[in-house]
């Protein structure tokens, strides 16, 4: 399917994508900022389970993949709720 | 034109500038701090949408164009505001707005219908009540 | 050249295209001084970044129960992300997240209710 080198790059990078969105979201100085951070940290992590999923071959992979894009929904909700106090 | 031809053009040009725009902020990260083009500003643009699907596909579309961000709206006055990215004037956002606007509605829409804005943005006051869903 | 190397080839440049635009845009989150410009930049890879990823998978390992599979995921992806960033963006004004200086004109400001105790 995928060489073993290539998939080891695209995840050594996306790792760096998200290095850079964890150190925001720590350094983050309000709540929503780490929100934002959290959020990229999420679509990496899609980009994870789709290139681990291509390597071990998994039936379900696209099942995963849309679950988890509408996961992804309920997590920003429920951090902008939590940022802004319960305020709409 | 015809409704359905309409619907697929709108799609396209609403592709083409999404890559557009995505382009654009790409590029703009990217660029040393002194040539950044970063302009930012939060405008209140006029808008025609009249009904709940209108409303929402404007707001999502103005969203996930890169650049730009409905940050809030007000259905009574028939305000989006905007915050954009790359904002020269404000006449330049909410053409660029409007323009969008008009396509989505004339592709939404079987027959165009109304497409009046109002002129002046009204000048809109806090109002002195808690808002609803207010918890303090 | 067969089909299969073809699709295999651009699958391989679409994954690495939605990879660079996760990166991208998590060097802007560095650069860019606030939470909606922040916001801006995260929004590409939200849209263009995760769309190619799986857009490239798709490239990789084609049936056409995938390809509908796919279609509904970049859709959602694309709807909820905008819904999310819109609602994380007002509940930082909510939460008094001012713009940047560099923000040359603010009309939300006017509509804050904390707005004329400043005026006056």
């Amino acid at each position: 399917m995928i060489s073993e080198i290539t998939l080891e790059i695209a995840l050594i990078l996306l790792g760096l994508g998200m290095l850079l969105a964890a150190v925001r979201a720590w350094l983050g100085p309000k709540i929503t900022d780490r929100a934002v951070a959290a959020d990229l940290i999420f679509f990496a992590t899609i980009g994870f389970i789709a290139l681990i999923g291509l390597r071990t071959n998994i039936e379900a992979l696209f099942d995963i993949i849309l679950i988890a894009t509408l996961l992804g929904f309920m997590a920003a909700i429920s951090m902008a709720r939590l940022g802004s106090g319960g305020r709409r | 034109m015809m409704w359905p031809l309409r619907f697929i053009s709108f799609w396209l040009w609403y592709a083409k500038e999404f890559f557009l725009a995505n382009l654009y902020v790409t590029l703009d990260v990217l660029r040393p701090k002194k040539r950044m083009k970063t302009n930012p500003a939060i405008i209140a643009v006029p808008a025609a949408s009249v009904s709940n699907t209108e409303w929402t596909l404007i707001s999502c579309l103005i969203t996930l164009t890169p650049g730009t961000l409905t940050l809030s709206i007000s259905r009574e006055h028939k305000i989006l505001y905007v915050h954009g990215m790359f904002v020269d004037s404000r006449e330049q956002l909410v053409a660029e707005i409007q323009e969008m606007e008009n396509r989505m509605l004339r592709a939404l829409r079987r027959v165009p219908g109304e497409l009046a804005r109002p002129i002046q943005a009204p000048v809109v006051v806090p109002s002195d009540l808690p808002e609803e869903g207010d918890q303090q | 050249m067969d089909l299969h190397v073809i699709a295999h080839t651009a699958g391989m440049v679409f994954i690495f295209l939605g990879i660079v635009t996760i990166i991208v845009a998590g060097i802007g989150l560095f650069r860019l001084p606030d939470l909606y410009l922040r916001a801006s930049a995260v929004g590409t890879s939200a849209g263009l970044g995760v769309a190619s990823i799986v857009l490239g998978v798709l490239l990789m390992d084609f049936s056409w129960l995938n390809l509908i599979k796919a279609a509904v995921a970049i859709v959602a992806q694309l709807l909820t992300s905008a819904v999310g960033s819109m609602a994380i963006a007002r509940s930082g004004y909510l939460n008094n997240s001012l713009p940047a200086a560099i923000t040359h004109t603010d009309d939300l400001l006017r509509t804050r209710r904390d707005y004329r105790r400043e005026a006056s």
